[in-house]
């Protein structure tokens, strides 16, 4: 049976290290120059303030997903306006995408609702667009995003 | 059977191309053949096709053809 639940961040770390190397290995852009150096540390001092939602995806108890966002109590322009949170991370063992991303996806937006999030944000790879998917969630294309590596390396 | 079962496993065989009689409560959701994609535009058929609205909190632990005619039927 495949669910989705709201979990701590060491629960996450204690399964998913092998799927965070499999989830870069797949999306990342660059990692000839930004390699993967995941800091555990940092991630559970940001869950100490409450600011990190980890919701995962298991099937029969085995890690298969997971959604990480960072909450801010409020965003510096918008004060008044509530929570805000940044997606900093979701991903779905390819095996799975049968219909765990949109449910993985739409517990997200429950789940932060619940905890007082007032505006979600998510970012897609233009590599693998989910514009669509999105969209028929209720999420609207507001912006662009541009990188750019800086530096002589 | 109800009028809405049978409703309901018509508008599900359309979508995924299985046939009505083999869609046993107990078949799996994820063997459909659905992506993501194809899995939300099945439940917003259903709920286009017969005006209920399966909660969000539903559709997240839908993991048989018996669970999503249960959501539905209620």
């Amino acid at each position: 049976m495949i669910t989705f639940q709201v979990e701590k961040w060491k629960q996450l770390i204690a399964d998913g290290q092998k799927i965070f190397i499999q989830h870069y290995d797949e999306l990342s852009l660059e990692k000839d120059r930004v390699p993967l150096g995941m800091d555990f540390d940092l991630y559970q001092s940001i869950e100490d303030k409450g600011n990190l939602h980890v919701l995962t995806c298991r099937k029969d108890g085995e890690l298969i997903g997971y959604y990480i966002a960072i909450i801010v109590n409020h965003h510096p322009h918008y004060k008044d306006s509530g929570p805000q949170s940044t997606t900093d991370m979701f991903y779905i063992l390819p095996q799975y995408r049968n219909g765990c991303g949109v449910k993985l996806l739409i517990e997200a937006a429950r789940t932060l609702t619940e905890r007082g999030v007032k505006k979600a944000f998510i970012g897609i790879k233009l590599k693998q667009d989910h514009t669509e998917l999105l969209e028929s969630l209720g999420w609207t294309a507001t912006d662009k995003v541009f990188t750019k590596l800086l530096g002589d390396k | 059977m109800s009028l809405l079962r049978t409703a309901l496993l018509e508008i599900i065989s359309d979508e995924v191309g299985i046939l009505e009689e083999d869609l046993k409560p107990e078949l799996q959701l994820e063997n459909l053949g659905l992506d993501s994609l194809e899995f939300i535009h099945l439940i917003q058929e259903i709920e286009r096709e017969t005006g209920i609205r399966i909660p969000d909190e539903r559709i997240s632990s839908l993991n048989t053809v018996g669970d999503l005619l249960e959501a539905a039927v209620g």
